[in-house]
């Protein structure tokens, strides 16, 4: 049980407090925000928003602005709360909801609930502009909406007639926003009957025993919830959908046609324009793409210049292999390999295939058969030479050197292998550049190659 | 009965509690200093018009061997990645070893209007991939997109596969049309090309007041009279106004990318059904074969946990793993819960695909 409380010792405890904060948040601290002229109807609320916590310094965050606003709100709703209990006991403090109604909340109609003003707000500040605009308008045409309406329907003809459609599109635009913004509005107040409707019977569930509320925070958090409840019922509806995009196109409406007038007046003042910016940037990001396209696509080139150059000095190395060939065959043969394959060069090559482990299946191929597993290694590097790296393109130089043995020895065994070998090697040359030409014009393809590969490499001979 | 039990001389007190935190609430805010984020030493390794990649760097050197490339959304800064020491995913994935690095997308401005989503994925997501795996020395990456940077992740697998070694989303929609996703709700029907044509570059506020209009009350107004709670706590209160600066430090969204993102996404909800184009590539979620990690929030308000979901089933691969967390969009990084859980679930999966 609590103790009886001194209302009158209560009260000067407050006062003395609410002087304190308002000398820190740099207001007057002799007297109370709510002290002299009118007395303000909800003093706890509003003591707040008088006070300037950043006065005369630093600008005041965004996070300050909210802060101050969802404090103030949460201090009305305990003042009106307040209010509406003294001296009545705790029954008191029920009488205010017995209609629906939140103390300190913003009660259901059009133009005082949260979420149509926050609808107004759309776009921040930076529609801010906008919005004054659209005041002014309706302060301007509000009284004679109809006849407005009516005007814009009238045939424009003489000189002026340009202009004079076009004032009548402006007109338009205006009136079309500001009946999708009713529109708009007349669901939010709909989300604000729901809300409080939502809210009674959360109330009515916690009038069980000890389910009911014993703080004011705890009715605030209820408060929230039975307003999020309703509010994203409406917002995920197929009304909310259509009315919320005729609203924002109504808006984009108003503001092109505004553009639209601006730009006019900037042309006549010769000044760049918007439009002007916007066709300068789209061709600059459109040459930007072909630039790169062509870097890359020379990128592209300079790579397969270099690997055709690569080839080409393997292909005179071979072309003057037959002649040193004749003149000790077995020494150079012999050495030929070795050297591709150095130690270093094979434990690199090892090194960068190691995730895909590569010589694993052909190890096994070659156990399994050994001729069969040559003959298929050969298919694998042929579907893997254009994919492979630098590393696996080097591991399969030893089967290539295998051949040119073989090549040279039937050649030097017949006595035609001057002749024939270079032609055979000039075949594979051609054959190496069908398949860079191959790689560059489809990595799709180059993926799929890749893949059998790797499928190859994996499954070893199968 | 009725459902109040409020004891007047509780309502007072209550209120008497409010003013006084309020009150040292305010001095305590005077002395903040502006908050840091980005407490993890990272070095530029690539950069590209107003994108920069960074690597992340450990207290102790990366033991995986493929580099994790993190692929952030590009309605929010990145740093929620790596907000302060106890609160940070980069961190975390770095204790364990792997070697992260993360896509700075900046602030575009009127030069970057007419940046499509073909020059935003099939450029910069494909060049920063390549200067990664250029600068780890490797073939293939593990890809890391966050949100919407989730989705151009899966787009960029689709069409290089042969880049990617394993793929994670994080709170990546996949569909967009299932019936909790208001955002796609309030889209749906608006015109897109008025829209871009009319505002080009959408503006960071407006979008900061659409994320905020998914919530209203919550967000503009209970989480305020909560942060009076911990007004007197200094600690706290820096971690609070850390967290609201990144919610409103947000980019500017280029206009082309918007356009699309809209009509191709939320609108035709072409990832899933297919019909998506990319400059001169066509995104077939089929081709995405390597393994993926899908992760999403059960209690996320922005990517509902079904347009997550939906993944299962319609990308390629056969080695598809999805880690449901118990939290919000924003609770994913920055709760001790998901420091926690989601690192290691990342790292553990990543290391049984090394």
């Amino acid at each position: 049980m609590s103790e009886p409380m001194d209302v009158a010792q209560w009260a000067k405890n407050w006062e003395a407090m609410a002087r304190q904060a308002q000398a820190s948040m740099g207001g007057n601290a002799a007297q109370p925000a709510w002290f002299g002229g009118q007395a303000p109807s909800n003093p706890w609320a509003e003591a707040l928003a008088n006070a300037k916590p950043f006065v005369g310094g630093a600008q005041q965050s965004e996070a300050m602005e909210h802060l101050m606003a969802g404090a103030q709100g949460y201090l009305g709703m305990l003042q009106s709360l307040a209010s509406a209990g003294a001296g009545q006991g705790i029954e008191g403090f029920q009488n205010p909801f017995a209609n629906g109604f939140i103390p300190g909340m913003a009660s259901p109609s059009v133009m005082n609930n949260p979420f149509a003003a926050a609808m107004r707000d759309f776009g921040n500040q930076g529609s801010r502009g906008f919005e004054q605009l659209m005041e002014q308008f309706s302060a301007a045409a509000g009284p004679m909406l109809d006849q407005a309406k009516a005007s814009t329907q009238m045939p424009a003809f003489g000189h002026m007639r340009e202009k004079q459609e076009n004032l009548q599109k402006t007109a338009q635009v205006f009136i079309d926003y500001q009946e999708q913004s009713a529109r708009y509005d007349r669901l939010m107040l709909k989300v604000s009957e729901q809300s409080f409707a939502r809210f009674q019977l959360k109330l009515a569930e916690r009038e069980e025993p000890g389910r009911q509320i014993d703080s004011a925070r705890g009715l605030y958090d209820l408060w929230i919830d039975a307003a999020e409840e309703a509010y994203a019922e409406i917002a995920l509806s197929e009304e909310f959908r259509e009315i919320y995009a005729a609203v924002v196109d109504a808006q984009m409406r108003v503001r092109q046609q505004v553009q639209g007038e601006i730009e006019k007046l900037c042309t006549q003042l010769g000044m760049p324009t918007r439009s002007e910016i916007n066709s300068i940037g789209e061709r600059l990001q459109a040459l930007r793409r072909e630039f790169r396209e062509e870097r890359e696509g020379s990128e592209d080139q300079q790579q397969l210049r270099n690997e055709v150059a690569e080839l080409r000095r393997e292909l005179a190395a071979l072309t003057a292999a037959p002649k040193s060939a004749s003149k000790s065959p077995v020494r150079k043969s012999a050495a030929k390999p070795a050297k591709t394959a150095t130690p270093s060069k094979t434990a690199k090559a090892t090194k960068a295939a190691k995730p895909a482990k590569p010589a694993k299946p052909t190890k096994a191929a070659r156990s399994a058969k050994a001729a069969q597993a040559s003959k298929s290694e050969t298919k694998i590097e042929s579907a893997t030479a254009p994919a492979s790296d630098k590393s696996s393109s080097k591991t399969t130089r030893k089967p290539t050197a295998a051949h040119r043995d073989k090549r040279r020895k039937a050649a030097a065994s017949k006595g035609t292998g001057a002749k024939q070998a270079p032609s055979a090697n000039a075949g594979d040359f051609a054959a190496s550049i069908a398949r860079f030409a191959r790689k560059s014009k489809s990595s799709k393809k180059r993926g799929s190659t890749r893949a059998a590969a790797k499928a190859v490499k994996r499954g070893g001979s199968k | 009965m009725g459902p109040l039990n409020i004891e007047p001389i509780k309502l007072f007190e209550e209120a008497q509690k409010f003013q006084k935190k309020m009150t040292a609430g305010m001095q305590v805010l005077r002395t903040l200093d502006d908050v840091e984020f980005g407490v993890t030493d990272k070095e530029e390794v690539y950069r590209e018009d107003k994108l920069v990649v960074y690597r992340y760097r450990g207290e102790k050197k990366p033991t995986a061997k493929t580099p994790t490339l993190i692929v952030y959304a590009l309605v929010n800064r990145p740093y929620m990645v790596d907000l302060q020491e106890d609160k940070s995913l980069v961190r975390n994935l770095l204790a364990h070893g792997e070697d992260v690095y993360l896509i700075d997308w900046g602030y575009p401005d009127l030069a970057d209007r007419w940046l499509t989503l073909d020059d935003y994925i099939n450029g910069y997501i494909r060049r920063s991939v390549d200067a990664v795996a250029k600068n780890a020395g490797v073939k293939k990456i593990n890809v890391l997109g966050i949100c919407q940077g989730g989705a151009f992740s899966l787009c960029f697998s689709a069409i290089h596969p042969h880049k990617v070694k394993n793929l994670i989303t994080m709170v990546t929609p996949v569909d967009f049309h299932t019936p909790d996703n208001m955002l796609s709700n309030w889209t749906r029907n608006m015109d897109a090309d008025l829209f871009v044509n009319t505002i080009g570059n959408v503006p960071a506020d407006l979008m900061n007041w659409c994320y905020l209009m998914l919530k209203p009350m919550r967000l503009l107004q209970q989480k305020y009279v909560g942060m009076v709670e911990i007004l007197d706590n200094k600690a706290e209160l820096e971690n609070f106004l850390r967290m609201e600066k990144w919610i409103f430090d947000s980019p500017d969204q280029a206009g082309e990318a918007f356009r699309q993102f809209m009509r191709d996404f939320y609108q035709g909800n072409k990832l899933i059904k297919g019909g998506l184009k990319l400059g001169k590539h066509e995104v077939d979620l089929k081709n995405i074969t390597m393994p993926v990690l899908n992760i999403f929030a059960e209690q996320d308000h922005l990517v509902p946990p079904d347009a997550s979901r939906a993944m299962q089933g319609v990308v390629g691969t056969k080695d598809y793993t999805q880690i449901a967390f118990k939290g919000g969009h924003i609770g994913i990084y920055v709760s001790g819960r998901a420091q926690r859980e989601v690192p290691p679930a990342i790292h553990d999966w990543l290391r049984a695909r090394a």
